[in-house]
């Protein structure tokens, strides 16, 4: 079916574009609202990111994902553009060189809209994700809300496949202790040499 | 074993771990508590990050239409770019080529909407008396000719069906309006036949039909395509090639000539229709009065639709084809085109909104720069309901009409050889 309307689409026709755009704009809008939180730039990540898929449609590979999949990283990539051009107002010689951790994930302008509403754990569990840091919280929700695999999360984040796997799990050390579910299992990792 | 690290912790519980190595943190787990409550909290965060993530996303509002509407806006402004650049012509020239384009997609919707009242429209210029023919524009627009460094269009013969559909029967598939146009670019000559809808025709391997119905036929059979039958079957019926067609849904007209700023008019005669349908089976007085006059859209359909003629030769063919002119006038005033570039994504999607057609953008233009070439005044037309067919009764006890092949076969003769004229 996705595939059909894909090949329908390179060959010009827009009803068929069109239908692949309704049928996946859902959770792409979804996915780029949870890793930006604003509704705004969720929209227009999202444009962007259909945008881009449509002009490379020809490259999409159906043996290696899912056209959802696809989808999901280069709205991922195009998040990560657009938190890139707005940190550049805050460049600092730290994050330039690279040196410790990304500033931002302690200062972070990221400020979460007020839309979302829930209750009991679930609104503890949202405000505790949107303590973690960035990478970590985007690793989190590419991984438990996208269902992408590691290496899918690597292309996605532009890292190699063992830090998105990091960042995953810092991201739960960083939760699990932001919940304060104890002490020993929030620290997530055990004294040197106790074999 | 050392206590498993965060990582190691959350690769056994992902089930990514290679055996030896589950094997051994398994072994840890078992004796270790502590572990074993960490794994439990980490299994049970997964569960409810999950269920977090699923509830924050029914609240995210999605607004589909309004998101394809700017992606398509974006890939229309994003595919008139790479045409410039493809075309390596300077801007001005592009400019010309996205005017031109307008002018042919308007022109093909302008003529079907002007000419699908119904199905008789067209008439030889002959017939316009020399009174009505005297208040035409003198001199329409010299269009330019096909542009330098640019192959300049289609140097064989080009032949387009055009089909109407009127807005209110917009969900039907129901042909209201047939043309052919026929263009040659070389002979600067083209004509355009008007087909009606009751004609009865030999539809390939479907039997005989109404040429009005063949669109609706060729949908209705998943192994044929609407557009194409028709196009076969007019073909088959004229004995002439016919290799576009085009599908026009009426309503775009308004929008195309809103977004060209108007038509300037000079109406001969006032007109005064207490008839003119209100789509609603009322009344709508249609009242304008003599003298210059700058219609926007929905008048000038309601100019080019209204029944009345209120004076010798001043009827609906004459006036659709002042608009035509005026449409053609309008488009290619040198001052009109920054405002048509910049109009172009909604001139654009007024067209393609509404048009179903086998022409490529690149054919469009192609026969844009055909088009381009002849003047509309000196498009020759004929109707084959008035000149070559008869009326008859169908099978249903419908009123259909029967061509004459040898009476059809004179005029389309005589139409292909007026170039030599």
């Amino acid at each position: 079916m996705t595939q059909d309307l894909i090949e329908r689409a390179l060959a010009g026709d827009e009803p068929a574009a069109r239908k692949l755009h309704d049928i996946h704009y859902p959770a792409v809008l979804r996915l780029a609202y949870m890793l930006l939180q604003n509704l705004q730039d969720a929209e227009d990540v999202t444009q962007e990111a259909f945008i881009y898929a449509f002009k490379n449609l020809l490259r999409y590979d159906p043996e290696r994902a899912s056209f959802a999949t696809w989808l999901k990283v280069i709205v991922t990539s195009r998040c990560r553009d657009l938190q890139r051009r707005r940190r550049f107002k805050w460049l600092s010689l730290q994050e330039w060189l690279e040196v410790g951790r990304d500033p931002e994930d302690e200062t972070d302008e990221h400020q979460p809209e007020t839309m979302v509403e829930l209750a009991g754990t679930q609104q503890m569990v949202w405000e505790a994700l949107n303590q973690v840091p960035r990478k970590s919280r985007q690793a989190l929700i590419l991984r438990y809300f996208g269902g992408l695999s590691y290496p899918e999360m690597a292309q996605a984040l532009g890292c190699a496949v063992s830090t998105a796997k990091s960042r995953v799990a810092y991201g739960h050390q960083t939760l699990a202790r932001l919940l304060g579910s104890g002490a020993e299992a929030a620290l997530g990792y055990c004294p040197e040499g106790t074999e | 074993m050392r206590h498993p690290d965060a990582r190691q912790l959350l690769s056994y519980l992902e089930g990514d771990l290679p055996p030896g190595r589950r094997e051994r943190i398994e072994a840890h787990l078992h004796s270790c508590p502590a572990c074993r409550s960490r794994l439990e909290h980490l299994t049970q965060t997964s569960k409810d990050l999950g269920a977090t993530l699923l509830a924050v996303r029914d609240q995210v509002p999605l607004a589909p239409n309004r998101s394809w509407q700017r992606i398509a806006r974006r890939r229309r402004e994003q595919h008139l770019a790479r045409l410039a650049a493809l075309l390596r012509l300077p801007l001005r020239r592009a400019a010309t080529l996205v005017a031109l384009t307008i002018l042919i997609g308007g022109l093909v919707v302008g003529l079907a909407s002007l000419a699908h009242t119904l199905a008789i429209a067209v008439r030889a210029p002959d017939d316009i008396t020399p009174t009505a023919q005297a208040t035409l524009p003198a001199n329409p627009s010299s269009p330019p000719g096909p542009l330098p460094g640019h192959p300049g269009g289609p140097k064989t013969p080009t032949a387009l069906l055009i089909l109407g559909i009127d807005g209110e029967s917009a969900s039907s598939n129901e042909i209201d309006m047939l043309m052919l146009l026929y263009l040659d670019a070389e002979a600067k000559r083209a004509f355009l036949i008007s087909i009606p809808r009751d004609l009865y025709v030999e539809v390939p391997g479907h039997g005989q039909a109404r040429a009005g119905s063949v669109y609706r036929i060729g949908e209705e059979d998943e192994a044929t395509d609407g557009l194409a039958l028709a196009r076969e079957t007019i073909s088959a019926t004229l004995s002439i090639p016919v290799q576009h067609a085009a599908l026009v849904r009426f309503e775009s007209f308004v929008t195309l000539v809103d977004g060209v700023g108007g038509l300037d008019v000079d109406v001969p005669h006032a007109i005064d229709d207490p008839d003119f349908p209100d789509g609603h089976g009322g009344y709508d007085l249609l009242s304008i009065p003599a003298g210059q006059q700058c219609f926007d859209g929905a008048l000038a359909l309601r100019y080019a639709r209204t029944r009345v003629e209120p004076a010798p030769g001043f009827d609906r063919t004459f006036r659709q084809r002042q608009l035509i002119l005026a449409a053609q006038e309008q488009v290619l005033r040198p001052d009109m085109l920054p405002d048509l570039i910049a109009q172009s994504p909604t001139l654009w999607a007024a067209v393609a909104g509404s048009l179903e057609t086998d022409l490529s953008l690149s054919g469009a233009i192609d026969l844009a720069l055909a088009a381009s070439g002849i003047a509309a005044e000196e498009i020759a037309t004929a109707d084959l309901g008035e000149c070559c067919a008869t009326e008859s009764i169908g099978a249903k006890e419908e009123r259909i009409l029967l061509l004459q092949p040898e009476k059809t076969e004179a005029v389309i003769r005589d139409l292909l050889e007026e170039k030599d004229r």
